[in-house]
């Protein structure tokens, strides 16, 4: 089973439905905003992404999964727009006959996401500045290298949000 | 020729616009449209990672010869999650 999503609003939360004897494990990932970026507190995330293509590398990553791993089932929704700290802004879902498998498998997927989806997160501050986040100028573009909540060098001015 | 560009992330937010159009000479590549991207940029930013896509598909290539009507979407690293 295979299902992926890039919707506005909310995400429900997944219910288990325990349809599936054959699977052992049930992995369930919720990726929620932190209350700060660079160091500095936020109202929260604003998710821009690249529609159609968003989509497509979502469901192809899940494709890929799928093949790679030895999963039975694979859902993922990812939240675009204004997102408040807390909310989760990405659920993965993977069931599979051992949790070594869907470990694996989630680990290797969350990663890939941030490597290869075109979403973009923008920071939205509470003097009302929102400002993309993480690296630009001589920062790691390598999502598993950097760390998005560290005092970023390079501050912009409030210009051109989504 | 004519092509569109999508912007995106910083690159969104440094040139104030999320997409533009670019008048092009036949023949030209999706380096092309890099550059004159990378020119438009405050001389700090010009040199961040940028990945390519034309008409939705990532591209590994940027000679690719691109036609009349293109949508190429300069990506800057992706955050989803």
């Amino acid at each position: 089973m295979l299902h992926t999503r890039i919707t506005e609003g909310p995400l429900a939360a997944y219910q288990s439905t325990n349809e599936s004897a054959g699977d052992g494990a049930e992995l369930v990932f919720f990726g929620r905003v932190r209350e700060t970026e660079r160091g500095s507190r936020i109202l929260g995330l604003r998710y821009e992404y690249y529609p159609t293509m968003a989509e497509a590398e979502l469901a192809r990553l899940a494709r890929q999964a799928l093949e790679q791993f030895a999963i039975s089932a694979l859902r993922c929704d990812h939240r675009v727009g204004d997102v408040p700290i807390g909310d989760a802004s990405l659920q993965v879902v993977i069931h599979s006959k051992h949790r070594a498998e869907a470990l694996q498998a989630m680990a290797w997927f969350v990663s890939e996401l941030k490597r290869s989806v075109p979403i973009w997160k923008w920071a939205i501050y509470p003097d009302g500045r929102v400002e993309p986040c993480g690296p630009c100028h001589g920062c790691s573009s390598d999502p598993e290298q950097r760390d998005d909540d560290e005092p970023h060098p390079d501050a912009h001015a409030a210009i051109g949000s989504p | 020729m004519i092509v569109t560009v999508r912007l995106f992330s910083h690159v969104r937010h440094l040139l104030e616009r999320d997409s533009m159009e670019l008048h092009l000479a036949p023949g030209s590549r999706g380096c092309d449209v890099e550059a004159r991207i990378r020119a438009l940029l405050p001389e700090a930013s010009r040199n961040q990672p940028f990945r390519l896509a034309i008409n939705h598909e990532f591209v590994s290539d940027t000679q690719a010869l691109l036609n009349d009507g293109d949508e190429v979407a300069i990506l800057p690293p992706m955050q989803g999650g």
